[in-house]
């Protein structure tokens, strides 16, 4: 049985005077154990949103209807009420967010911010909780710990605050991590830092991981299996080798023939045979049409 | 032989940083650029690359004379820029135009798109009649790819994409010699990307444009670049025809930075070799001395990297340049890397108030989204 199984997930914004958009249309995905499953696709296409519905952080009222479900163990995330949710979160199922410094509170410690979560669910607190956090801090890779525990986040660099919400987020070894963008704020080297720190951090510990990101070069780094999204659905599911070596769907095919990549030089993407000689680039841009549901939604463009 | 356009010798740029409440005593300096040259081919693409912090950006807009150099000299086409009148500087202007990251918000977003791009033929004295002009612009909006009906629309009512076109037909609609492109794809899904730069590049042939391209993502610039420019720190660490560059990297930081590029290939990205760069990069209010490089590099060798800062210098016979001490013997494996333990880059008051000089200076659209 996988750790997290997700079936049918929609998530439908509904405003009065203006048409439903359906950001989520019967998403389907599983989660093995100790698993790297990556999520990815353009903006608008839903992943974050997969996300926050994973969560229960969507708003429960103001016309947003999450549909589907997602067990994870027993219990339907989608369901549970906000009680039992509050004790999964952060326990079992743990996020990362993409940008460390709205993410984190501004006006709190770092120290606070971590030893809250070890407060929450472990119990800690006291002397016991700051020297926890300090070792979490250690772990993560952030030298001075006991130093860094009484600065504000304003204080720490962009991959300083990546690693301190890295910290928050494996403080009660979850069995589920869920890493939206957890590196697009970051320049590439401090990318490479934190990809290594979350690749050991899975390998130690055991933890499955959802990698959400539009980056294909850090999927085909990453992750084990791989499901593509576009317009609210999985358009291909697959695991890694396979995904990059024969993609089966039109949109994989030009998304990976868009990326300009760092071992391919001038103009070598119009060589390259696998996308003719035409353009490799996808016209348009990613339409959201609730009305309109054709069988395939690439077929505007 | 190649021509050259634009000949960048020694620049420096230097933000004071300030402090006190009624009389601003300058306590240190921002070195953003210390001391770059460069020269850019006519027809070519010059790509800069560095990570944020790395003064890419403030050495664009200090060529264009937007932001007023400390020191050095840019020759264009022949004319001094540092020194030109305010006058024959911007009817100069014409010539060299800039294209930014954020279509959002360089684009102004009361003015309609016939307005945005007259006002620059308008300034220049251009185009003579309303509708001669009307017919260079929509000219470059056919260049550019957006429909004419685009001419009566605001802003905000184009993607992200069609925006960064908008952009770009204003700095082609006044037909000039250089554009300066300031990560011209970033804010762009990588589907859009590929159009962009595509697009970029059949200016190019079309137009005979040269570009200065600015940009964080390698790949990107690869793609389009024939010679590029590795910046840390504020100064030029190797220099070298793309092709060179990238199939052999020979500056300890240019390596890294490589290896750090994740590749959409899972064959590549089981092989590859990863170099991982300890810690941040330092303050520019308080560089390391000697290389500027030595705090964080792999292979630095005891004393002469702390003590004297290398210059770019010519590495075989071609045009590969590179600023390192020890670039030969790192290439043949005689130094072997060794770990370095992350420095805790200083914040103390110097650092912080160095951040907020920089934020000040770059607070313009083309400035690096932090």
């Amino acid at each position: 049985m996988p750790l997290l199984d997700v079936k049918d997930l929609s998530v439908t914004f509904a405003r009065r005077g203006q048409r439903t958009v359906r950001a989520v249309d019967g998403v389907s995905f599983s989660v093995e154990a100790g698993e790297v499953v990556g999520l990815v696709g353009e903006s608008g296409c839903g992943k974050s949103v997969t996300s926050l519905a994973l969560m229960g952080l969507l708003p429960k009222q103001r016309g947003v209807t999450v549909g589907g479900s997602a067990m994870f163990g027993d219990t339907d995330l989608l369901k549970t009420d906000e009680r039992t949710m509050r004790d999964i979160r952060g326990r079992d199922v743990a996020m990362i967010f993409q940008d460390p410094l709205s993410s984190l509170n501004p006006v709190v410690p770092i120290g606070v911010q971590v030893t809250e979560v070890l407060a929450r669910h472990r119990g800690l607190t006291g002397a016991k909780a700051t020297a926890e956090a300090a070792d979490l801090l250690n772990r993560v890779g952030i030298p001075d710990p006991t130093r860094r525990l009484k600065e504000y986040p304003h204080q720490l660099s962009g991959g300083m605050r990546q690693r301190a919400l890295i910290a928050m987020a494996v403080a009660c070894a979850p069995k589920l991590l869920i890493a939206d963008e957890p590196t697009t704020a970051l320049d590439v080297t401090i990318q490479a830092q934190i990809l290594e720190l979350l690749r050991d951090l899975v390998r130690d510990s055991g933890t499955a991981l959802v990698m959400i990101t539009h980056d294909l070069g850090v999927v085909a780094g990453m992750c084990d299996t791989v499901n593509v999204l576009y317009a609210g659905r999985v358009v291909e599911s697959a695991r890694r080798k396979p995904l990059f070596a024969e993609p089966r769907h039109p949109y994989t095919t030009g998304l990976l023939g868009s990326v300009p990549r760092l071992d391919s030089g001038k103009g070598a993407a119009a060589r390259d045979p696998r996308f003719g000689a035409g353009r490799p680039a996808v016209a348009g841009r990613v339409r959201v049409r609730p009305a309109l549901r054709p069988p395939c939604r690439r077929l505007c463009r | 032989m190649t021509e050259t356009l634009v000949e960048v010798d020694d620049l420096k740029v230097h933000f004071p940083i300030k402090r006190g409440v009624f009389l601003d005593r300058v306590v240190g300096h921002v070195k953003a650029v210390d001391g770059v040259d460069l020269r850019i081919n006519k027809g070519e693409t010059y790509g800069l690359v560095g990570e944020s912090g790395c003064g890419k950006s403030t050495l664009g807009r200090a060529l264009l004379q937007l932001t007023p150099p400390t020191g050095g000299r840019v020759n264009f086409d022949g004319t001094e820029l540092t020194t030109l009148p305010p006058k024959q500087l911007r009817s100069m202007r014409r010539r060299m135009q800039m294209i930014f990251q954020d279509p959002m918000s360089s684009l102004d977003p009361r003015q309609n798109v016939e307005s945005i791009l007259t006002e620059g033929l308008q300034a220049h004295g251009l185009g003579g009649s309303r509708a001669e002009r009307r017919k260079i612009i929509s000219k470059s909006l056919d260049a550019v790819g957006l429909p004419q009906w685009a001419l009566s629309r605001y802003p905000h009512e184009f993607s992200g994409g069609q925006r960064q076109r908008i952009g770009i037909a204003r700095a082609v609609v006044l037909n000039p010699d250089l554009i300066v492109a300031d990560e011209p794809v970033s804010a762009l899904d990588v589907s859009i990307q590929a159009q962009v730069i595509n697009l970029l590049e059949e200016l190019q042939e079309e137009l005979g444009l040269t570009y200065l391209v600015i940009a964080h993502d390698l790949a990107v610039v690869r793609h389009i670049s024939d010679t590029v420019g590795v910046m840390y720190l504020g100064a030029l660490v190797e220099e070298a025809p793309s092709d060179d560059l990238y199939r052999q990297p020979l500056h300890p930081y240019t390596r890294a930075l490589m290896s750090a590029v994740p590749v959409p290939d899972p064959e590549v990205e089981d092989r590859r070799e990863r170099i991982l760069l300890a810690g941040d990069l330092p303050s520019p209010a308080n560089p390391p001395s000697g290389c500027r490089f030595h705090t964080r590099c792999p292979w630095a060798q005891p004393t002469k990297c702390r003590d004297e800062r290398p210059g770019l210098r010519i590495i075989g016979t071609g045009t590969h340049k590179v600023a390192c001490h020890w670039a030969e013997q790192i290439e043949s494996g005689e130094i072997r890397p060794h770990a370095v333990k992350a420095e805790v880059v200083a914040d103390g008051a110097g650092a912080k108030e160095a951040h907020g000089a920089l934020h000040n200076a770059i607070e313009s659209p083309g400035g690096p989204v932090i």
